[in-house]
């Protein structure tokens, strides 16, 4: 798919060379391998061999396997870069057309088998819940809220967390599953009888200070749901300026407001749990608590109670442990024989003394740690007939994409019946699906997984040199890129719009950040941009070009390879191994250009390659500071500044330098261009492949595996059907829905 | 600079004090008497580097005379109980975010591109072959901030079981208490829990098993993984079964609560890893030490990583990167006092039969070769410290320290990770 570099990382299995010394191999592979290997010898073995190991492609270790997904997807680039003559380098012999005519047509030949072997669109591979998936599904069964940091957490920077290949399971997953499990069950048991609801507490007093500091603290939190404590604040010095403030030292609030008219914060505890605060320069007023009792456990008890009270008997035990697990097993039949286990357990726990409430506990949350509960199985029995997944399946896939957690009943009765499969009625849940608040979790996890926007809590930014930054405009820019998603799917708006768009959604923050005026509101908002504003889209929000710089610097590499796996759908090789970084420690290389810098990769043939790619695309946003304001110059900090004590720093003067900025870039072949402007331009010309990446992304994300070979006609044919109305947003996300490997094993 | 706490001070002054009481109450459930004194291994990854400035004595002054650089005053007392090892370099670098992620495997991370993929840890052959006579085979410990204190984040875990995946760990101290000296209870109601556990995990495999021909081949390796966790617990019960005769040692002080933080934490912490030594309960241990809380002990709104980006520069009181340091320098420097100060049976210490690491795989800020390193203890003997050692710079794998101390306790290997060769200026072989 991606033809701009070479390759994307690759295992071997096979050799192609050595699969000749094979006694054993099929009559069809040494023809293939036959055909292929004077080719490969003569122009390509010398870089992609034993000698050098350009773009990660071991020419030699390729396999003749149709399914060995790597090398089908090296032998899909090799056939890719020949065709557009990119491949063998300008400098070295071209092959001739008869050698051509040989191998082109046995490479699509064996690339079309592979696509036909493999044609059921690859499924989705059985996978353990990710901790948030656990998170969510606890919370909206039971009504319990789990602290994240209970579990092991799963996923990193530049993968989604549904990927199965980085979801393994330990003992420690296991015993923290199966502890916060307990806890859950005992939270879920002990609100069996709390009318759900939400009911104001006495207001309490404000709190009070003692040498600057204060603390909330919330009791009896209800063990299913949650307190809300509002604080009222304003300045006691009216004339002081607004600072901020937040639990734990945190910078979180903007301080302000009057007596009149204080201002407010919301915090939600979950537990009863004291937290404090650094007074900052406010006067607090009283604190108004509210309880939120979720209907959960009331709903899963309320039958139970009203036969017997709170004094159930012993044999009433197998129907809950039964009905709990049906539950947890969110829809799938219980195995006959497992509820007789489980209620094992409640017995010896009895035997062992344990009163009703106590021995329940441990069959409950063992229910939530079988393998069913904790993975998302299906049934994969070589006996079923067919590759569709039952509706009960069907339901979970589409809940845990669109959700991130469970099927509410709704879901459940139409599986159940069998409805889920009937196109209106599957197209109806979707929508109410999509319009649910709970799709805010898809939103909010797919935008920061795609874009990679975690990698903005691992960037120090350099005060000296940006001395209007603070934590709060930090925390805003992630919140502005999800707003912006949110914005842009919802409302089903052209995927153009994250190349250049006419508005931007900011808070307060983000907006003053931006030097822009904000329409009245608390929160993001959308605004409209002036006519000549570069802002718009993706390249223009500063979390994004943050994210890709130092704190300090802009990296022209980072952003550069940012536009191309993320707008052109082409996905840069890892650099060689023990190549060094650019050096930027000297003092030479200090006061070199960006542009300067990087014109360096070119000096060297195994950077060049890639390089004259990337760092292009990277040009085209110098204008843009290391925390995404404008700027017409690059400033620097002087290298003495490194050796230099706190106190120094603080008295220190001039240590700011300016370095000339270079906006010159190219889109691959295109034209050259200058600027972010001149970037937006080239890439509206490649909207297609910006298209390309949102749905691979989508069903990536979707299905928990990379997207490969295997999947090119589902893109092919998602991308076809959307081009006409230039690519709208949502409708791509509900074409993925509708794929067929998103219903297929 | 921040000055050591009183409390600190007075735990580690003393400890001889304490002593005769412990050494009743601790003695070595069985056979230490008999035997030949057991050897045991720390391994104490601090997460970020160092302000190196201040850290690293001169590369100018190899050997046993050198100045002890500012930041490792605290360790002045024990000079001649521990060396510097300088230039160790983990030449399997991924990124510096991934901190202690392969420290102790310095195994090649990126060997299966797109899979994350780790090896052995060092603690973990070392647990195979010490673990068998002691309650815990090993004890992993963390603290609840765990990856954000520059252990690598989603993956900061610094032992690593064989199959190349994370080791469960102690976070909270009331856990790690809990093991160390049981939850009380008689023979009878430990008997009781452990038979409920067991039960528990046969009725969830007998389950899974019953689904065993629903899974498909492509799917098997990681379903797999369920089955194994359970086994792996199953032998840890096994393992408690058999020692439910032999009491717990007592402890010497009340349940802490569970939200000890900062430095305090730390000082528990090594207050129970020096109980276990002592009481033998295991002979392996690794504890990876926490940032976050000292910064906010120390009034600083920065975050271990923020901290990180501070690094360089002189010495400077007022620099919170260096005032960790010196901490860690401190409490450190206060639990290999502590073993030093407890005798075994024939009148040696602690320190004189083992061997604490305590380092990283990055030097300052986020560079990531010649990382710090201080080897402390006696192992048993046979070894020369009190030395400043200067290895050949970018290139010596900290894997050689690996094997050289897992050759010292008794394993018969070769090779670990990408070693060249035991480090014999330690007088190691």
């Amino acid at each position: 798919m991606a033809i701009a570099f070479t390759s994307k990382a690759g295992i071997a299995f096979l050799p192609v060379l050595l699969l000749l010394l094979l006694p054993r191999i099929q009559a069809d592979d040494r023809e293939f391998v036959q055909t292929l290997q004077p080719f490969f010898k003569e122009h390509c073995i010398k870089c992609h061999g034993p000698e050098k190991e350009k773009g990660d492609l071991r020419i030699d270790k390729l396999s003749a396997s149709l399914d060995d997904f790597e090398s089908i997807e090296h032998f899909q680039n090799i056939l890719d870069e020949i065709t557009i003559d990119s491949m063998p380098p300008e400098d070295e012999p071209r092959p001739d057309k008869e050698s051509l005519a040989t191998i082109v047509p046995v490479l699509t030949e064996h690339l079309k088998k592979a696509r036909e072997k493999h044609s059921s669109g690859g499924g989705k591979p059985v996978r353990r819940f990710s901790r948030t998936e656990y998170i969510n599904t606890i919370y909206d069964l039971l009504g319990v809220h789990v602290t994240p940091r209970s579990l092991p957490e799963d996923g990193a920077i530049g993968k989604f967390d549904t990927e199965a290949a980085s979801l393994y399971t330990t003992d420690m997953h296991f015993e923290t599953a199966l502890a916060v499990s307990r806890n859950a069950v005992r939270r879920f048991i002990a609100s069996r009888s709390e009318k759900p609801g939400v009911r104001q507490l006495k207001a309490l007093p404000p709190p009070g200070i003692n040498k600057g500091k204060f603390s909330i603290r919330a009791r009896d939190v209800p063990p299913a749901g949650h307190q809300i404590i509002r604080l009222s604040f304003w300045l006691t010095d009216p004339k002081s300026r607004p600072a901020y403030f937040g639990p734990g030292g945190e910078a979180l609030y903007q301080t302000g407001g009057t007596r009149d008219a204080p201002k407010f914060i919301e915090r939600k505890f979950t537990e009863s749990v004291a937290e404090g605060w650094n007074r900052g320069n406010v006067s607090l007023g009283e604190l108004q608590v509210v309880n939120v009792v979720n209907p959960q456990p009331y709903e899963f008890f309320a039958p139970l109670l009203a036969q017997y009270g709170d004094d159930v008997p012993d044999s009433a035990a197998p129907h809950i442990i039964g009905h709990f697990a049906k539950l947890m097993n969110r829809g799938r039949e219980v195995d006959g024989k497992t509820i007789p286990g489980l209620h094992s357990i409640f017995l010896l726990g009895r035997e062992q003394g344990q009163p009703f409430w106590e021995a329940i506990v441990e069959p409950m949350a063992l229910s939530m740690c079988s393998l069913e509960s904790m993975f998302h199985f299906e049934n994969r029995d070589p006996e079923r007939n067919t590759r569709y997944i039952s509706a009960i399946e069907l339901a979970n896939r589409l809940s845990y994409f669109l959700w991130r957690s469970a099927p509410d009943t709704e879901l459940f009765k139409l599986a159940q019946a069998g409805d889920i499969y009937e196109p209106e009625i599957r197209n109806q849940q979707i929508e109410r699906m999509m319009n649910d608040e709970k799709f805010d979790r898809f939103l909010r996890d797919f935008t920061i997984q795609w874009l990679e926007l975690d990698r903005q809590d691992l960037i120090a930014v350099q005060r000296h040199l940006f001395q209007d930054f603070n934590d709060a405009i930090h925390d805003s820019m992630k919140e502005e890129t999800y707003h912006f998603m949110s914005h842009v799917i919802r409302e089903n708006l052209p995927l153009s719009n994250l190349i250049d768009s006419d508005f931007v959604v900011v808070d307060d923050i983000m907006a003053r950040h931006y030097g822009l005026s904000k329409a009245k509101g608390e929160g993001f908002q959308k605004i409209a941009l002036p006519e000549d504003s570069r802002r718009g889209g993706l390249l223009g929000q500063a979390g994004i070009l943050m994210q890709t710089g130092t704190g300090e610097r802009t990296s022209i590499v980072e952003r550069g390879v940012f536009v191309a796996r993320k707008l052109l759908n082409a996905e840069p090789p890892p650099p060689p191994p023990l190549v060094d970084d650019l050096p930027t420690d000297g003092v030479d290389f200090k006061r070199m250009s960006a542009a300067e810098l990087v014109s360096r990769h070119r000096e060297a043939a195994q950077c060049a390659s890639c390089h004259n790619k990337i760092d292009p695309l990277g040009m085209g946003l110098e204008e843009f500071d290391a925390v995404g304001l404008f700027r017409t110059v690059d400033k620097r900090l002087n290298p003495e500044y490194e050796t230099m004590s706190r106190r120094e720093r603080r008295r220190a003067k001039n240590v700011i330098f300016e370095v000339k900025l270079e906006t010159e870039g190219q889109v691959f072949n295109g034209p050259k261009f200058k600027g972010v402007e001149g970037l937006k331009k080239e890439l509206m010309k490649n909207q297609r492949r910006l298209a390309e990446t949102y749905t691979e992304a989508l069903l990536t994300f979707a299905n928990g595996r990379k997207v490969g070979l295997a999947d090119e006609a589902t893109v092919e044919d998602i991308i076809n059907r959307t081009s006409r109305d230039s690519f709208p947003a949502r409708a791509i996300l509900k074409a993925v829905v509708e794929s067929k490997a998103f219903k297929t094993q | 600079m921040k000055k050591i706490s009183r409390r600190t001070l007075l735990r580690s002054g003393s400890t001889a004090v304490l002593l005769p009481l412990l050494e009743s109450n601790l003695l070595p459930a069985f056979g230490a008497s008999t035997a030949k004194l057991p050897k045991r291994l720390v391994f104490l990854p601090m997460g970020y580097g160092v302000n190196a400035q201040n850290w690293f004595p001169s590369k100018d002054q190899p050997g046993t005379e050198y100045d002890l650089p500012p930041l490792l005053e605290p360790f002045s007392d024990l000079k001649a109980d521990f060396s510097i090892l300088q230039n160790l370099t983990n030449r399997h670098r991924i990124n510096p975010h991934a901190g202690t992620t392969n420290f102790l495997t310095c195994a090649d991370m990126k060997a299966v591109p797109g899979i994350f993929t780790n090896g052995v840890s060092c603690d973990q052959i070392a647990a195979d072959h010490l673990g068998k006579d002691t309650r815990h085979d090993s004890l992993a410990i963390g603290s609840p901030s765990g990856g954000a204190d520059g252990h690598g984040g989603q993956y900061g875990f610094a032992s690593w079981a064989h199959n190349g995946k994370p080791v469960g760990i102690y976070r909270e101290m009331t856990d790690l208490y809990a093991a160390l000296f049981g939850t009380g209870g008689n023979k009878a109601a430990i008997e009781a829990q452990l038979a409920m556990k067991k039960s528990s995990l046969d009725v969830l495999m007998n389950d899974a098993r019953r689904l065993n021909h629903r899974i498909s081949s492509a799917d098997r390796d990681r379903v797999d993984e369920y089955f194994t966790s359970i086994r792996n617990i199953e032998n840890r019960l096994t393992k408690a079964q058999a020692w439910v005769d032999k009491p717990y040692p007592k402890a010497p002080f009340p349940q802490p609560k569970d939200n000890v933080r900062g430095q305090k934490e730390i000082e528990l912490a090594f207050d129970m890893m020096h109980l276990a030594m002592q009481s033998d309960s295991t002979r392996v241990m690794t504890y990876m030490l926490p940032t976050a809380g000292i910064l906010k002990d120390l009034g600083s709104r920065l975050n271990p990583h923020k901290m990180s980006h501070r690094a360089s520069g002189p010495l400077d009181p007022e620099s919170e990167h260096q005032q960790r340091d010196r901490i860690f320098s401190e409490l450190v420097a206060g639990f290999l006092r502590k073993l030093k100060a407890t005798k075994e049976l024939d009148g040696s210490s602690l320190l004189d039969h083992s061997l604490v690491a305590y380092g990283s795989n990055l030097r300052q800020g986020h560079n990531m070769a010649n990382g710090p390193l201080l080897l402390a203890g006696h192992g048993g003997g046979g070894l020369k410290q009190g030395q400043n050692i200067v290895y050949e710079a970018n290139s010596t794998p900290t894997a050689n320290l690996w094997l050289s101390m897992l050759r010292h306790v008794g394993v018969e290997q070769e090779q670990f990770a990408n070693s060249e060769r035991v480090l014999s200026e330690v007088g190691f072989s």
